[in-house]
């Protein structure tokens, strides 16, 4: 059993300080190396796109760090508008054993695509 | 008044300071203590060589004789090098990298606020594009600089190293000799001597919230605007020049 991580007086004080606790106290478990640095996942909105997309993740101590990290590592080539980052511990995921359940009875239900219809030049975004 | 050798002379440091700090700055890539500050690191040099270049650019046409931003960069002898010894410092270890970044962004920061006023309509336009740059070095760096203070005692001993090393060369930030004098009479250059108490203000500001002791601004260890540098410059110089002299006028 690896020794208890000590957070710092900065980590303690940040409004995550629960949440990055639990992560460093999971996380210290399996790996003594990165158990400060807990992993959080990067959202980017390029210039002229709708929607934030997953990009990858980066390693911080917290969210004012994770950001910065996210900044050098994701948006040093591309036109960026705007990054999110999240706790990778706070994504909730679908089981893999599920997909079938979820996800199968959707493929043979091709009425539900929009490609019996005309639809209208001036709409965007389709 | 200012002669055209003058504001040659004024670029030339200014494009010495990025440079060689770049250089340095540079060093860590692939070396970083892990990859997301890896990134940032080299990304912060590159910012800086990106103005260097432009700076030696701007001195190469003032000075009228030829030499390009390569010729200005790797040409010359050490002793014809005007930066800051606080550039030249070698990193040692992430705090004194770290802290080297935020005193230098902090100066340069107001330095490039100052440049904006410029009578020289170049050098104002390389300090716009800068100025958001080094906004962003300032706020990387200071955010570490509390990070580590503030952190764990092993941090916080290195950081209070690393403050005790480099408060010697924070004073040849404000000297003002003849040459700056004139420069900042005629409005080309920012008078450096003008920026401490800013400077001074944004550092006992950090340094407080990183808990570490603020010293007075010392000027104890300077001469790197004379030309005059520490040891560490001459090996700098040879990783920095080695392509260039072993093939020369050898081009990407």
């Amino acid at each position: 059993m690896p020794p208890k991580k000590q957070l710092s007086r900065r980590q303690l004080n940040s409004p995550f300080a629960n949440l990055i606790e639990a992560m460093v106290e999971a996380k210290s478990k399996e790996d003594e190396m990165t158990g400060f640095t807990p992993l959080w996942e990067v959202f980017v909105q390029p210039k002229g796109a709708l929607a934030h997309k997953h990009c990858g993740s980066v390693h911080a101590a917290d969210a004012e760090q994770a950001l910065q990290a996210a900044r050098d590592v994701y948006a040093r080539r591309e036109e960026v508008r705007s990054i999110w980052v999240v706790p990778s511990a706070q994504i909730i995921a679908s089981e893999p054993e599920a997909a079938g359940m979820l996800f199968d009875p959707a493929s043979d239900k091709i009425y539900r695509h929009p490609s019996f219809y005309d639809i209208p030049d001036d709409i965007e975004n389709m | 008044m200012a002669s055209a050798e003058d504001i040659f002379c004024g670029l030339l440091r200014l494009a010495d300071d990025h440079l060689i700090l770049g250089q340095r700055v540079s060093e860590w890539s692939g070396h970083a203590p892990q990859l997301e500050e890896d990134l940032a690191l080299s990304n912060i040099a590159l910012d800086l060589i990106g103005s260097a270049r432009a700076l030696y650019q701007l001195a190469g046409e003032t000075e009228g004789k030829g030499r390009d931003e390569d010729q200005l960069a790797f040409l010359r002898d050490e002793r014809a090098y005007h930066n800051l010894l606080l550039a030249e410092y070698p990193n040692t270890d992430f705090a004194h990298t770290i802290l080297r970044q935020f005193y230098f962004s902090s100066f340069q920061q107001l330095y490039w606020q100052a440049a904006l006023e410029s009578t020289l309509p170049e050098l104002a336009a390389i300090a716009a594009k800068s100025l958001k740059e080094v906004a962003y070095h300032h706020r990387h760096a200071a955010d570490w600089v509390i990070r580590l203070g503030d952190g764990t005692e092993l941090s916080h001993q290195r950081m209070l190293a690393a403050e005790a090393n480099l408060a010697p060369y924070l004073g040849e930030m404000f000297e003002k000799d003849a040459l700056a004098g004139r420069l900042a009479d005629a409005a080309i250059l920012p008078d450096p001597a003008e920026l401490q108490a800013a400077f001074a203000a944004d550092r006992a500001n950090i340094l407080t919230r990183a808990s570490l002791p603020v010293a007075d601004i010392e000027s104890r260890l300077s001469g790197g605007r004379s030309g005059r540098h520490t040891e560490a410059m001459g090996h700098l110089l040879a990783e920095l020049q080695y392509m260039q002299h072993r093939f020369p006028g050898q081009q990407w």
